[in-house]
């Protein structure tokens, strides 16, 4: 089910009644409630998969009893690998299989060796990557004894299962949402309402931003070789907002709906595109995703602890993954090696910690020109960078750039049209702007209080609601990006 | 909790009624064209006109004219005995219909204006026409009165299996359920709903979700095919059985058949009509725009290209 469908329209008033209205005495009622939803949610999508869903819960559930009850060492180590071993392999199987197998026999026609391989027409479940993720970090957190095992199954299903954040993240972690899990929760209206706010800015940069980009994003880079210097340029600079607009849109939505229903979800993106350099751009982006790697795998290969060499190992393991784990693509690959290489200067320089704090201001709300400047670049790498993530290959991401840097790039943009509606993208522009400003305004504001009275409430609500209906578009696929991961 | 409710239900009503100002205010939620039974058939209601609105934002507005005799004209087609004028039929579906581009500019018009109205051309279109309801357009008010009758054929009009408005009627539709009138007069009331069910399908969305959830209480069957390799789901549509061999071929020698490229080459039915009467309906410069992108109804420029095509196969 999406959220951006009529079902899920129907379907999240019906849960939030019951819940509070018929089960609001028992919260264990709840989290069984929570649980069979969350599964009649999932299996809206295909219910075979349903199944695996829930064997990989079953399997971190039971991992986790047997890790804090083994007395030696070495049981724990068993039941640790073999929870991350299968949980991997059905990774590796759904995601990876016929990546390797294609780029096994690459390789080896390259050696004039010639195999027969055959490669499966395998559906990936949709969310595999994530709650997969979910069961990893609590596996591996119970064996550092950083938490103890849940012993309730309905609890534990609801920590992987949870319905605003099981096909697309965030990537929770055990030790922050499965204690709002297992105690009973009261009904806030200020976090209902906050939810019911950031759901529809959430609806705003899913359907008014990105779903209107993708018909011109999809055409400049399908065509790619038609267009000027300019347009792919603007087709890059497109794409980096679509996907901005997607998956924080994405993740907005889940936050906002969890609101409905008690539960703080962590915050997945906080203003990456206002980054003064690549590092505060990986601290602003898909944060729970980059901190999952941080803590589960940077860490324990030692991270900036270890001498020159070992540190940029670590960065460029981290890097890696991080795009592997995006798909079985070497684009997605290069696409981490892109972001290592930005990363590193600032990481030698001992200078990747700057900037931890938010953008400072003046009184007018106006940063300095030097954080402009600083901004407009590390936007304009990562733009470049995205290219990598949306070509279908690399030698097409290649070219595609060097259409970029030709003389062309100076060409009026002007002549492009929305394939969408064939008129000009001021319209997209304008909303654009739009987010981006109140993104801006909102990020560097010292003081959010008026953001409650019923007056703006009422007023945003109007004004989001009637852009998000006049902005669906007709007749197109308004599925989410991040669905594929 | 109370509280929250009553402030939610403000919210949504307040915005409820915004957003009927808004889409009243800037015209953007026209109704459809109200049909009318004219003998056994289901016709566009005479002397109805007005402006066609689609698109999320309006982006198409057209004017219509409905004439006497149901069609979109601003003339009623009445044939007149002069030697010096050539009689033009064109028949086919919403695309001859052309409540997508003002009347004056539908192609009739656009073929009359290049010949210096040496010809007077009669557009019998109708939306959601397939080939049958052509047959009996043919049949009915075309075969023998005419020195060309063009067939704009296109790819859905083959898949159908039955008349849609010729000899089918309004009347025992709209009266046939009760619930669909009711329906028709919330959406005549209130432009919010008709905005949604223009732009959003919203009656047929709320059909499939319905079809969906009893398939899925009942269905129980591999569903592997639904799912792309983005897993993204496939809304199921029920398939209407492609019955293309069934269709009789009822047309006279002198018809003339217009079709788009690419969309009937697969099909066996255009095998059966002589090569000299199958033209392509437009012949454009890659670079025109011909329709409106969300939605592929021609614009005027596709309407002129499908003008020129008729212009030169008179010509010969």
């Amino acid at each position: 089910m999406l959220f951006n469908s009529l079902e899920f329209l129907l379907f999240l008033p019906i849960v939030f009644f019951i819940y509070w209205f018929v089960l609001k005495k028992d919260y264990r009622k709840q989290n069984a409630f929570i649980l069979l939803m969350s599964y009649v949610f999932y299996a809206w999508w295909d219910e075979r998969f349903l199944l695996l869903l829930i064997f990989s819960t079953a399997l971190d559930f039971f991992s986790g009893l047997m890790i804090a009850n083994a007395i030696s060492q070495v049981k724990k180590k068993f039941w640790l690998v073999l929870s991350i071993g299968i949980n991997l392999g059905f990774l590796g199987f759904f995601k990876y299989y016929n990546f390797f197998v294609d780029s096994l026999k690459v390789a080896l026609d390259s050696s004039h060796i010639h195999v027969d391989t055959w490669t499966l027409s395998i559906v990936l479940p949709v969310g595999i990557s994530f709650y997969t993720f979910h069961g990893l970090s609590y596996v591996i957190d119970i064996y550092y004894k950083r938490i103890n095992p849940c012993r309730n199954w309905i609890n534990y299903s609801v920590f992987v299962s949870y319905f605003p954040l099981l096909v697309a993240g965030p990537i929770e972690r055990a030790t922050h949402l499965l204690p709002q899990i297992e105690k009973p929760r009261l009904f806030n209206p200020k976090q209902a309402m906050s939810g019911f706010k950031l759901m529809l800015w959430g609806f705003f940069k899913k359907i008014v931003i990105a779903d209107n980009l993708a018909p011109s994003v999809n055409e400049i880079f399908t065509q790619y070789q038609s267009y000027s210097g300019s347009v792919l340029l603007l087709g890059a600079f497109l794409f980096a907002i679509q996907i901005y607009g997607d998956f924080s849109g994405y993740s907005d939505i889940a936050r906002g709906i969890s609101r409905f229903f008690g539960m703080e979800l962590l915050l997945n993106f906080n203003f990456p595109y206002f980054s003064r350099n690549i590092a505060e751009f990986w601290r602003r982006w898909h944060i729970s995703l980059s901190g999952w790697f941080r803590d589960y795998l940077y860490i324990p290969l030692g991270g900036s602890r270890n001498g020159t060499i070992l540190n940029i190992r670590n960065v460029f393991i981290i890097f890696l993954v991080s795009g592997f784990w995006h798909g079985a693509n070497w684009t997605f690959i290069a696409w981490g090696l892109i972001h290592a290489l930005l990363f590193l200067p600032n990481f030698l320089l001992n200078k990747h910690k700057k900037d931890a704090r938010n953008l400072p201001v003046n009184a007018f709300l106006i940063p300095s020109i030097i954080d402009v400047l600083r901004i407009l670049l590390t936007f304009c790498l990562v733009v470049l960078a995205w290219v990598f993530f949306r070509a279908p290959s690399i030698s097409v991401a290649i070219q595609f750039i060097g259409g970029i840097f030709q003389p062309s790039v100076f060409e009026p943009i002007g002549g492009f049209l929305n394939p969408y509606d064939n008129q000009s993208l001021l319209k997209e522009f304008v909303m654009v702007a739009i987010m981006f400003l109140a993104e801006y305004v909102y990020y560097v504001m010292p003081k959010k209080v008026f953001l409650q009275t019923f007056l703006f409430e009422c007023v945003y609500s109007i004004i989001m609601i009637i852009l998000i209906v006049l902005n669906i578009p007709i007749h197109s696929s308004n599925s989410f990006i991040y669905f594929q991961f | 909790m109370k509280h929250f409710l009553i402030k939610l239900f403000l919210i949504l009503l307040s915005t409820w009624l915004c957003f009927e100002v808004v889409l009243r205010w800037f015209d953007l939620a026209r109704y459809t064209i109200p049909t009318d039974q004219i003998g056994n058939n289901c016709m566009l209601k005479p002397g109805y006109s007005g402006l066609y609105v689609g698109g999320g934002f309006g982006e198409i507005q057209a004017k219509f004219t409905i004439n006497s005799q149901g069609w979109n004209s601003t003339e009623d087609f009445n044939l007149i005995s002069d030697s010096q004028t050539v009689r033009v039929a064109l028949i086919g579906d919403s695309y001859v219909e052309g409540t997508h581009v003002d009347v004056e500019n539908s192609i009739g018009r656009q073929l009359d204006r290049m010949t210096h109205n040496k010809t007077i051309t009669h557009e019998y279109g109708r939306s959601g026409a397939n080939i049958e309801d052509f047959n009996r357009v043919y049949n009915s008010f075309v075969k023998g009165k005419y020195d060309y009758v063009f067939v704009l054929l296109r790819d859905g009009n083959l898949n159908a299996t039955s008349a849609t408005f010729m000899n089918c009627g309004c009347s025992k539709e709209e009266h046939s359920s009760k619930s669909k009138g009711m329906i028709r007069s919330m959406y005549s009331h209130s432009a919010v709903l008709s905005y949604l069910n223009i732009n959003q399908f919203l009656t047929e969305n709320v059909q499939n979700m319905i079809k969906k959830i009893r398939e899925n209480f009942s269905y129980s069957g591999s569903a592997a095919s639904d799912v792309n390799a983005q897993g993204q789901t496939k809304v199921q549509t029920k398939q209407i059985p492609h019955k293309e061999n069934q269709v009789d071929w009822d047309f006279g020698p002198e018809v003339i058949i217009l079709y788009e490229k690419k969309l009937l080459n697969k099909h066996e039915i255009i095998q059966k009509i002589p090569e000299k009467h199958v033209f392509l309906a437009v012949n454009h410069n890659e670079n025109d725009v011909l329709d409106f992108g969300f939605d592929r109804h021609w614009n005027s420029i596709g309407r002129k290209d499908c003008a020129i095509t008729m212009f030169h196969a008179i010509r010969l």
